[in-house]
């Protein structure tokens, strides 16, 4: 882990300015992806994982979004201060994406070969019978059996999964040495997520790329991350190894997300809702629904990440001299007394 | 619980949708979503029905409802058989028997404000006056964890799963003896489903529903469900009890879903069984058990020694050549990936060798087959392949490459109280086809 990393996100802040207010969807997120590794990154609904990852290569609509501040790192540059032009070479020839709704994703009147050819061509100067070859190898990469004859398929023709594939192919077009891919198994049903799960990893090892997975399903995360990222209201929560994640969770909110899966023993679902995007708590933002919350929580900014043994850090004050731990529920409000006493 | 009369009982329903072609509306085949499933539901009892989509779980969910009518089978509920329902009756049965939706933001009118909306359904039944109805709305509203002011609030106002939640009012006001759920909770948050979840148990307790959960989350249906049936493709290929069924799995296909779940148990990575392909058009099921197509246990004749992988690899392979994908010009592309489409010049035949090698690489033989008759069929159909001869291909694979599991529909296996599977590997008598057809041996 002495190399330098490919991606280093560096206080990073999206902001969408709207008719309500500014929307503060990322707000100072930072983490590395090494060459190599697979990167999730997970959280609810409206935690802005999504717009984390388009802001790496500025997929977001600028206006309304806006990266007010913070900077993403590739190979050493920044691409915030890159042209569109620069960012534009970026995307597709180093950076793939994989969105969630294969569906969308394709064109409905071309066969799946002009769309993937499209993609060579774009960035590559090949000839249109080389671009065909490739297409042809990249479908068989991905696993779709009968290439040859399948390359001149519409997208109609191919089944969700199948699908997928495609738009993995299209991603991989030009030798990316990352793909985003966010919420690429979603909309698929569970044995054909197994199937996509399973070609993840084997283009990981056989390809060496760097992979940001996004993802709600904690299921998913077991499955594939080598590291994980957890965000909540825009901050991130805990990052750390997946080892460290799911056998050590640190962070309050890691806690309960993993307690409520459903087909665990017990089913506790986490009080409250996601607070307001244009005007956040202090403090913590997760401390109107931790129970662990002290007043210390409720005041300032977000706590810093702490670092705690191995590869793991936390943003809680409970973690603050390094390693530590989360109080007894039931000293939490003599903390606060005690706390109170001192000042 | 299971001795008195059960409060549903499914027998024999079929749901076939039509495909027609032309003004004259002329019938070209049928989409058999749903083929004959029988299931049970007791008072107060959970039952989940999960497969894959377009397994045809919410058009049997619907059937039940009558919002379908069914083309074959009945529903008994309480005892009356609502395929025969008349109007009148079947406003009654409406009261008695609820469904709430995967998606609560489509399910509520955006302009009706949330007291509108729930007191719809008294309206329609003619039951009590307004302040009657208001006071019974709010009740219901604080019952769901909502406050009794958010009478006068619209859907917008709420969360996504305070509108499911607002849903589940709807569905209760009438005071329902059974609910029908469509995924409620999978356009949800985790954090949020677990609310619903509670809560749909809170009531059941309650109330002494009876629940029908659809949803496609094992996670979810083994957490809440007390029986639980498998589809795929129309039918239910296992019915058990949810402890029973998810430790004890019967049906090859049970097991593969069951192992697809993914589990935040580091340990399980990757170790899990794989179904190759997707499901089959279910307007053309494939013949005999309607999963032998994709199913990893898919049995080999007595004959063959075999792995069970090769198997596989070679019930693949015989399936694409039946739906006569392997023309001359499919393999030739194959051969001969870099030509130009346009100035292709497919010959008459094509050199066997190179085909049986292309063919061994596309279904993962390189290894060998293993057994010398298995192996040497394959070669022989490679040729015919390689001659254009795909009709002597077909009934060369159809004759010696047999399994029961294509040949014959699996009869229900009862497998112990309550819990029963369609599976030739689990029935008795069903021995793996033996080398019995001699009279369209090659040799």
């Amino acid at each position: 882990m002495t190399e330098q990393p490919l991606l280093s996100i560096r206080d990073l802040k999206t902001h969408f300015h709207t008719d309500d207010g500014v929307v503060k969807a990322v707000d100072g997120v930072s983490f590395d992806v090494h060459r190599g590794e697979t990167v999730c990154i997970v959280g609810e609904s409206g935690s802005g994982k999504s717009v984390t990852s388009e802001s790496i290569t500025q997929l977001i609509p600028m206006p309304p979004g806006e990266i007010v501040e913070g900077s993403v790192y590739y190979d050493g540059n920044d691409i915030t201060t890159m042209t569109e032009d620069g960012v534009r070479s970026l995307r597709g020839s180093q950076i793939g994406h994989v969105f969630q709704n294969p569906q969308g994703a394709l064109n409905p009147v071309y066969t799946v070969g002009y769309q993937i050819r499209e993609a060579i061509l774009s960035h590559r100067d090949v000839s249109k019978a080389e671009a065909r070859e490739l297409a042809v190898e990249l479908l068989e990469e991905v696993g779709i059996p009968e290439a040859p004859t399948r390359v001149d398929d519409y997208p109609h023709e191919f089944s969700g999964g199948m699908k997928q594939r495609v738009v993995i192919a299209i991603a991989l077009a030009c030798d990316p040495e990352m793909l985003i891919a966010d919420e690429p198994t979603t909309a698929l049903d569970v044995t054909i997520e197994a199937q996509i799960l399973d070609l993840f990893r084997h283009l990981q090892q056989e390809l060496d790329m760097s992979i940001i997975f996004i993802t709600h399903d904690l299921g998913v995360v077991a499955e594939i991350a080598d590291r994980v990222v957890v965000m909540y209201a825009g901050k991130v929560m805990e990052t750390g190894s997946v080892e460290k994640i799911f056998e050590n969770p640190a962070h309050p909110y890691t806690k309960a997300l993993l307690e409520c899966l459903p087909g665990q023993a017990g089913l506790e679902p986490i009080p409250g809702a996601l607070p307001s995007v244009t005007d956040p708590p202090n403090g913590c933002r997760f401390h109107d629904r931790c129970p662990y919350a002290i007043d210390m929580c409720r005041t300032g900014e977000q706590p810093p990440l702490h670092d705690l043994p191995g590869d793991h850090a936390v943003s809680c004050i409970h973690y603050e001299d390094g390693d530590g731990d989360l109080p007894e529920l039931e000293d939490v409000d003599r903390m606060d007394a005690a706390i109170g006493g001192a000042r | 619980m299971s001795t008195g009369r059960p409060l549903l009982e499914v027998e024999n329903l079929k749901k076939h949708f039509p495909m027609t072609r032309g003004m004259m509306k002329e019938e070209i085949g049928r989409v058999r979503a749903v083929d004959g499933i029988d299931f049970t539901v007791h008072q107060g009892e959970t039952f989940g029905l999960v497969g894959e989509s377009g397994c045809g779980k919410s058009t049997a969910a619907r059937t039940i409802l009558r919002l379908e009518d069914p083309t074959a089978g009945s529903v008994y509920f309480d005892g009356d058989d609502i395929t025969e329902y008349d109007k009148a009756a079947l406003k009654r049965y409406r009261r008695n028997a609820q469904m709430i939706f995967q998606d609560p933001d489509s399910s509520f009118d955006p302009r009706m404000s949330v007291g509108e909306s729930l007191e719809e359904p008294l309206i329609v039944h003619g039951m009590g006056d307004r302040s009657l109805r208001r006071h019974l709305v709010k009740d219901l509203l604080e019952r769901v964890g909502l406050q009794a002011e958010d009478i006068n609030r619209y859907p917008h106002e709420f969360s996504g799963g305070q509108k499911q939640r607002i849903g589940l009012a709807r569905a209760l006001i009438l005071n329902p003896s059974m609910l029908v759920a469509d995924e409620p909770v999978s356009a949800l948050d985790v954090s949020v489903q677990a609310e619903i979840l509670n809560l749909l148990d809170e009531f059941q307790d309650a109330f002494g529903l009876s629940i029908i959960l659809i949803s496609h989350n094992l996670g979810v249906v083994r957490h809440i469900c007390d029986r639980v049936g498998v589809m795929y493709m129309g039918e239910l290929v296992e019915v058990g009890r949810t402890e029973e069924l998810f430790t004890d799995p019967k049906h090859p296909y049970t097991r593969s879903l069951i192992s697809a779940i993914p589990s935040t148990d580091l340990d399980d990575r990757s170790q899990r069984v794989r179904l190759s392909g997707s499901v089959p058009d279910p307007a053309d099921p494939p013949r005999g058990c309607r999963f032998h197509t994709r199913c990893p246990e898919v049995i080999p004749p007595d004959h063959y020694d075999l792995e069970q992988e090769t198997w596989r690899s070679l019930m693949d392979f015989k399936q694409r050549v039946e739906e006569r994908h392997l023309t001359i010009e499919q393999l030739y592309v194959m051969l001969y990936p870099d030509e130009d489409e346009e100035e292709m010049d497919v010959p008459e035949s094509l050199p066997q060798e190179e085909v049986t090698s292309v063919l061994s690489g596309e279904y993962g033989l390189e290894s060998g087959i293993g057994d010398r008759k298995a192996a040497e069929v394959f070669e022989a159909t490679s040729g015919h392949l390689a001659a254009g001869d795909l009709e002597t291909a077909i009934e060369l694979l159809e004759s010696e490459y047999r399994t029961v599991c294509q040949q014959e529909t699996p009869p229900v296996t009862d497998e112990g109280p309550d819990h029963r599977s369609a599976c030739h590997l689990r029935s008795e008598g069903a021995a793996p086809l033996s080398g019995e057809s001699e009279s369209v041996a090659t040799d």
